[in-house]
């Protein structure tokens, strides 16, 4: 029994103290270095010389920080990123003045609105921007030529539109309308599903001077607007369709606020010329507006 | 005291509120429904009797109807058969814009006014 009860002791030391590992490292070890040396001497083949442990000095926690970030910064430059947080963020002011240079210097004072070129399945697309577009560009200034008669214009001559009146006749809605600038748009597409209070629109939209056939103003938008909740109803009174189609006009309202929102003022506005120093989009521009009101 | 300071804020207030240029109650309702078409006689009625009010009762800054206004509601005379008054009110349309000279004259020789 006390046999037993040294013997289990002693098995007990060896694997505690990782004894057996010791003694098979110690002696392992030797037996392949004397195996490695008879093979040696049979074959005349020389030994390979055992590769000393260079030192090495771990990388600290801040080093390793520095490595990583000055990686992801040639990662970034490589494709083609180099604004930094700030400049993403926070751009430098664009003075109207520099990118509306052109406008500054004829100093419209009218603008055409050609019919626009409805590619969108909204049926009255081409009437509802119309509209909107009338109100909004009046409401900054400018003197817009009547919709109803453009609009009749349009139904007698169909080609009286954005798709085919090109910017190279521009100098013939100068001669028959006397207006300074040509609006050519073309609308993309008015979605609205009837479960959805959003409405999706895409536009394209570029003024065209009648005197000297610059282009002043080019913008792709796509609008996103969700109507507030819940829905207006359309009052008796109103001469709406329906709800959907208040709310599709509603938002292509918002639109044309948000793309003209940097266009200088005209003739008619008290900040008229008084806006040069104020905040400007690039003058060439798509972007993507999504808007949820309170 | 206390109350002459209150009503001269309160009047400096309304004063320095931004009134807009034109003031267009239902102009886009009225001009999309019109544009689109398909109203009757009695809907056609009730567009023009309401857009009346735009044109012969304008507010807003300037306090004259916006651009475009006096041509359209000239129009709508036009097509009900007023075309005296339809005349009368492209006329007003250049005399409150300029710019609208050479369109209101093409439009006026255009509908033998």
């Amino acid at each position: 029994m006390k046999q037993l009860i040294y013997l289990f002791a002693m098995a007990f030391l060896f694997t505690a103290c990782n004894v057996t590992d010791k003694v098979k490292d110690k002696y392992l070890k030797e037996d392949e270095i004397r195996t490695e040396d008879i093979l040696a001497e049979i074959t005349g083949e020389k030994k390979n010389e055992p590769i000393k442990d260079t030192t090495v000095n771990p990388i600290s926690k801040k080093e390793l920080k520095r490595l990583a970030k000055e990686q992801k910064r040639r990662e970034k430059e490589l494709a083609g990123d180099t604004l930094n947080f700030f400049e993403k963020n926070f751009p430098k002011k664009i003075r109207r003045d520099s990118i509306y240079s052109k406008v500054y210097k004829e100093l419209p004072r009218s603008i055409f609105v050609v019919y626009p070129w409805n590619r969108s399945k909204n049926q009255y697309g081409d009437k509802l921007f119309l509209t909107a577009l009338t109100k909004e560009l009046s409401i900054k200034g400018y003197y817009l030529f009547p919709v109803t008669s453009l609009d009749e214009h349009a139904k007698m001559d169909t080609l009286f539109n954005s798709h085919w009146l090109t910017a190279a006749k521009t100098p013939l809605i100068y001669k028959e309308y006397g207006a300074d600038i040509a609006l050519f748009i073309t609308i993309f597409s008015i979605n609205k599903e009837y479960w959805s209070t959003q409405t999706e629109i895409v536009a394209d939209y570029t003024m065209i001077s009648t005197h000297t056939h610059d282009t002043l103003f080019h913008r792709q938008a796509t609008f996103s607007y969700r109507s507030p909740f819940p829905l207006k109803d359309k009052s008796e009174d109103s001469f709406w369709e329906s709800s959907k189609e208040m709310q599709i006009y509603e938002a292509i309202e918002q639109m044309q606020h948000y793309v003209f929102l940097d266009f200088p003022y005209g003739p008619y506005h008290k900040e008229y010329l008084k806006d040069k120093k104020k905040f400007s989009h690039s003058n060439y521009m798509n972007y993507k507006i999504s808007i949820i009101p309170d | 005291m206390r109350k002459f300071i209150i009503l001269s804020v309160i009047c400096f207030a309304f004063c320095s509120c931004n009134k807009a240029l034109y003031l267009h109650y239902n102009y886009d309702e009225l001009i999309y429904t019109y544009v689109k078409g398909g109203w009757s006689d009695k809907d056609n009625k009730k567009i023009v009797k309401q857009y009346k009010k735009i044109v012969d009762v304008p507010k807003g800054k300037d306090i004259i109807p916006p651009p475009g206004s006096c041509a359209d509601y000239g129009f709508m005379l036009f097509k009900q058969g007023d075309t005296v008054k339809a005349k009368e009110y492209f006329q007003k349309e250049i005399l409150l814009y300029p710019e609208s000279r050479s369109y209101m004259n093409k439009l006026l020789n255009d509908l033998d006014l």
